[in-house]
């Protein structure tokens, strides 16, 4: 027994050693330019800083929409094309499969730069509304809109990594208990409410947690469309973060809006964890 | 190859002539010598310092005459690079370039800079932007540190030495004279019944309302109010022409904010009074939009960089070749009478660790003679001298149409904050100004908020002001 815990102990080793030095190192690194600056103890300062600093507030109540939204609305479109293209057979359902994963494939970048023609005034979005009567809407520049046109860029990309996961979780579904369902006489929606929906739910709850820790993250796209303007409307977090660590170069600041960041992402994880995935299992 | 053994010392050229590998980039006598640095290294070693350890291994590896240089991406870097060119035919050099974009460039220079890194002999930097982070600091070496004689040529436009001067003590030397412009359509505004460019800002309003009434889209003077510098650096041309500016000194010792004093909201009025005419999506768009707005034949013109004339003609980029002019900025009615250019010079620093501080600075000086710079200017760069820009051979070609406003403009142009953190000032300013511009906030409550911000930065980093006056309707 000593022995196989000897063994167990030898080939987690590497493993151990790697998360370590990639991730535990430079974790302490940023816990340490956060709390020290050229020897002198900085972190209550910061700390009384930042709890006064407005673009701070601002960026986390822009992140929490950002969040909430993008996510809540990926998880439903997600589920919805899952369901509709599970049991489709044929050219059309995997010609449908691969373009609704293709906005996936993209780099967050590309995905910034095309949104951001489109959105042009002269763009693709602004004829298709001018053309409906609608005319030329200010996507990225008007602040009542700009946040829902960021929303919406990243549901658009990151709905077909939802559906994937939504879709193989349908297609690894026992049938048993649909088809003794529907021999009893269950209409679709009961089917789905009670048999469909609570064998999806911890496909839906791993789908969930893996994009929210993703949307706490997103940065580039939001850069490129609109820089986290206008009037801060889209400035999130690690807009915020990037700014003041790369253009003020405030390292000792940044380091900490990085860890606020970190700490919100880690306690939507241990409170999801505590409420959803324990019940689950 | 013989201006290279014509230009090496006689050391090197003598060890040659006993036979030493013809081929070797650098002599075994200059190996030695540079090897010499190493002492320094293993001192400043000890201390922990990598940079100078850096230094000596650059110094010792690189060729002789190499010199490594830190740019700016920027749409002026072919004819910067044209000068390297014509350097290294005629002394031998090689440049060893490195580029990135703005803000990883910044990044990187103030990194390196901070560090006292030794991998670059100079660097091309915005002093205007973050200048005075490195010579505050003294991370770049003061020009007459390296050469006592050194003064500027009479030439050289004055303005475009004082952006890379900070108290009394140049650190810097110009190689790109950007500064703002006008850039307008001549076309649009002769069929429009007007004999030339609008030079105040009610010109300009009535310009704008007679080319935008066309019945197709087209715009008039475009304000780029994106969340960047652009919608700062735009306005405050309007500001300090009307007599106002951002503080009460743009280099200190007096950081009282002054841009809510009746002359600063007076030209911050004028900006706004543009934005009727302006592309809706203006509060999304910078310079290089701006240009495309006006490269598309989609509207009239609007106020940016001179670093952009070089798409004006060139069909690659412009729909519209020959019929793009530039002029000067405007000027506020009633404000100081005179158009108010924000430079945005590039400008040469040699940091303080260079290892080849005096070739740095012989390029330097060579790049900014009047025979240089008239090659500089052929080749689409934006010269620094008077000389150049007025040269009757040069301004007689119509591609050269815009170097009197350059000049004009240069000459007028107007310094941004000299402080350490200007650009988060700017970023502190810059949601307010877009909430003023969307109409999100009045104006004056705009640039309150604004002010209060502000204020709590020069608190945070101890700069001396006074009490803050607030805007007033």
């Amino acid at each position: 027994m000593g022995g196989s815990k000897r063994t167990g102990i030898l080939l987690l080793l590497p493993a151990a050693i790697l998360i370590a030095v990639l991730m535990l190192y430079p974790l302490g690194h940023m816990v340490g330019m956060a709390a020290v600056q050229n020897g002198k103890w900085v972190l209550t300062r910061s700390g009384l800083v930042l709890s006064r600093d407005g673009v701070f507030w601002r960026a986390l109540w822009n992140t929490l929409i950002f969040v909430v939204a993008s996510v809540t609305a990926e998880m439903a479109t997600g589920l919805v094309f899952a369901l509709l293209l599970w049991e489709g057979r044929g050219r059309a359902a995997n010609f449908a499969r691969g373009l609704i994963l293709l906005p996936s494939m993209l780099s967050p970048t590309v995905v910034g730069i095309v949104w951001l023609l489109l959105f042009y005034p002269f763009g693709l979005v602004n004829w298709g509304t001018t053309l409906l009567g609608l005319g030329r809407l200010q996507y990225l520049a008007d602040p009542r809109l700009a946040m829902a046109s960021v929303i919406f860029v990243d549901i658009w990309q990151w709905t077909p990594f939802v559906f994937i996961f939504v879709l193989a979780g349908l297609t690894g579904m026992p049938v048993e208990p649909r088809e003794a369902a529907l021999v009893d006489g269950a209409s679709a929606w009961q089917v789905f409410r009670y048999i469909t929906l609570p064998l999806l739910r911890p496909t839906l709850a791993a789908a969930l947690m893996f994009r929210v820790i993703d949307a706490f993250r997103a940065f580039d796209k939001i850069l490129i469309m609109t820089n986290g303007g206008p009037a801060e409307v889209t400035t999130i977090l690690s807009i915020y973060l990037y700014k003041v660590s790369f253009h003020y170069q405030n390292w000792n600041y940044g380091a900490l809006l990085a860890l606020v960041l970190i700490t919100v992402t880690l306690a939507f994880h241990w409170t999801y964890n505590r409420l959803v995935v324990r019940r689950l299992a | 190859m013989s201006h290279k053994r014509q230009s090496q010392p006689p050391s090197r050229a003598k060890g040659r002539t006993r036979g030493h590998r013809a081929e070797a980039k650098i002599s075994r006598r200059q190996f030695v010598r540079n090897l010499g640095g190493a002492a320094i290294a293993a001192s400043a070693a000890a201390e922990g310092s990598w940079s100078a350890l850096r230094a000596v291994a650059y110094a010792a590896t690189s060729p002789a005459k190499e010199l490594s240089v830190a740019l700016s991406l920027g749409p002026w870097n072919g004819s910067v690079e044209y000068l390297f060119k014509k350097y290294g035919e005629a002394t031998g050099t090689t440049f060893k370039t490195t580029k990135a974009p703005y803000i990883e460039h910044y990044r990187r220079m103030v990194q390196a800079m901070q560090r006292q890194d030794a991998s670059y002999d100079f660097i091309v930097i915005d002093p205007a932007m973050y200048g005075t982070i490195f010579f505050k600091n003294k991370l770049v070496t003061p020009i007459k540190e390296i050469d006592p004689s050194w003064k500027p040529d009479p030439n050289l436009i004055e303005p475009h030495i004082k952006v890379g001067t900070y108290e009394g003590v140049t650190y810097a030397l110009p190689i790109v004279g950007n500064t703002q412009l006008l850039f307008y359509r001549s076309d649009v505004t002769r069929a429009a019944g007007f004999a030339g460019p609008p030079k105040t800002i009610n010109e300009m309003i009535e310009v704008n309302k007679k080319v935008t009434d066309t019945g197709r889209p087209f715009y008039g003077c475009i304000v780029p109010a994106k969340a960047n510098y652009d919608i700062v650096y735009t306005s405050l041309a309007y500001v300090k022409s009307a007599g106002g500016d951002i503080f009460a000194t743009d280099s200190g010792p007096d950081w009282t904010i002054r841009f809510t004093s009746p002359e600063s909201v007076k030209g911050y009025k004028a900006w706004l009074s543009l934005r009727p005419w302006s592309s809706p999506d203006s509060a999304n768009v910078h310079w290089a939009e701006l240009m495309n707005y006006i490269l598309t034949d989609r509207a009239w013109g609007g106020l940016t960089v001179a670093a952009q004339v070089f798409q004006i003609d060139d069909p690659k980029f412009s729909k519209v070749p020959g019929k793009i002019d530039v002029a000067m900025p405007l000027i506020i009615d009633g404000g100081s009478g005179k158009p108010a250019p924000i430079l945005g010079t590039w400008s040469m620093a040699i940091p303080l660790r260079a290892p080849r501080k005096g070739e740095a600075l012989a390029f330097m000086k060579w790049a900014l003679t009047r025979e240089n710079q008239r090659d500089f200017a052929l080749q689409g760069g934006i010269a620094v001298r008077r000389d150049v820009l007025t040269d009757p051979a040069l301004t007689k070609d119509p591609k050269n149409r815009w170097f009197a406003a350059e000049l004009e403009s240069s000459a007028l142009g107007q310094l941004r904050p000299q402080m350490e953190h200007w650009i988060e000032v700017q970023d502190r300013m810059v949601p307010y100004l877009q909430k003023a511009f969307t109409n999100e906030m009045p104006l004056v409550a705009a640039l309150n908020a604004a002010a209060k911000d502000v204020q709590e930065l020069l608190d945070r980093y101890g700069y001396k002001h006074g009490p803050l006056q607030l805007a007033k309707e």
